[in-house]
């Protein structure tokens, strides 16, 4: 009697069950800041890019040979990178961390005008002015920040701007951990 | 006179920067085709409801830029695919592959309909009986 009233209630259960996963889907903590990149440990793909300080020199990974480094993807005309330029000071004036910008989407010299005004926490600033070569990064949007290690790969993405919370709690200590490594 | 020239040219300056913003499509018809085919299968990853053809992002005029390049180099559809889904994931694709991880996702309606399909039959069983 009893296994005939659940099986009479089974099809409402399993709508139950449906309504469930799909709001778990619709409600759950989605983070486009963590979005996952099939690219974390893989090699960071060659680009070559135009320099923003001048032609004498080329941006590519080759700059950065051998050394623990933070790859910052910003834009003069993006506001966030607005809100996230003053963190990246903090982090450069730390001495801990070496950090490379590429500018995408952008001009050469609006940059310059924004490093005058704003301050340069890059070592060296590339540019990318039609952003396809950042394509092959897997770049969604900017700013996007990636930690590099010592044999070229990307091991850490945060898709979104840099607080000082992440820095402190995330870019600090793996770019340690990174540079313990052999 | 010279004014209704100045305005005339004022009206025609939308025009000339819309052309700046919009696609130009691959010389050879063929190839500009496929691309267009490629733009329906492919997600913009800023707005990831929709597909590069329709999306108006930055980011997805750029990567229409990017897969005309490559459908140009010579790349085949596949490849050029496959390049996508390397440095963004599956969820680049519109239509997600079918493999172990998406098993439930392909095959979950049609066991949902054979579930309903028996209860409906034995509804009818016992109702006859």
């Amino acid at each position: 009697m009893n296994n005939r009233i659940l099986l009479r209630f089974a099809p409402l259960l399993v709508l139950l069950a449906i309504i469930i996963l799909g709001g778990l889907g619709l409600f759950g903590r989605y983070d486009p800041a963590r979005a996952p990149s099939p690219m974390t440990d893989k090699q960071l793909n060659f680009f070559d890019l135009p320099m923003v300080m001048g032609d004498a020199v080329r941006f590519t990974p080759h700059n950065w040979r051998g050394r623990v480094v933070v790859l910052n993807l910003f834009a003069t005309w993006c506001q966030p990178c607005i809100i996230e330029h003053p963190e990246l000071m903090k982090l450069a004036a730390t001495g801990q961390v070496e950090i490379h910008g590429i500018a995408w989407r952008d001009k050469r010299e609006n940059v310059l005008e924004w490093l005058k005004t704003r301050g340069n926490p890059y070592r060296f600033v590339g540019v990318d002015q039609t952003g396809k070569s950042s394509i092959a990064l897997g770049v969604m949007g900017v700013p996007e920040t990636y930690i590099i290690d010592k044999h070229g790969r990307i091991r850490y993405t945060y898709r979104s701007n840099l607080t000082a919370d992440i820095i402190q709690n995330e870019i600090i200590p793996t770019v340690m951990k990174l540079k313990a490594e052999p | 006179m010279r004014f209704l020239a100045l305005l005339m040219c004022l009206l025609l300056l939308p025009i000339a920067a819309h052309a700046l913003t919009v696609d130009t499509p691959l010389p050879d018809s063929a190839q500009e085709a496929r691309a267009k085919a490629l733009f329906r299968d492919i997600r913009c990853v800023v707005c990831q409801s929709e597909p590069l053809a329709d999306s108006p992002s930055e980011m997805a005029k750029t990567m229409r830029v990017a897969i005309r390049e490559q459908i140009a180099s010579g790349m085949s559809d596949d490849e050029v695919k496959a390049f996508l889904v390397s440095r963004y994931g599956d969820f680049i694709l519109m239509r997600p592959p079918f493999k172990s991880s998406t098993l439930l996702l392909w095959l979950g309606p049609l066991l949902i309909f054979i579930a309903a399909l028996l209860g409906v039959v034995r509804f009818f069983r016992r109702q006859s009986a």
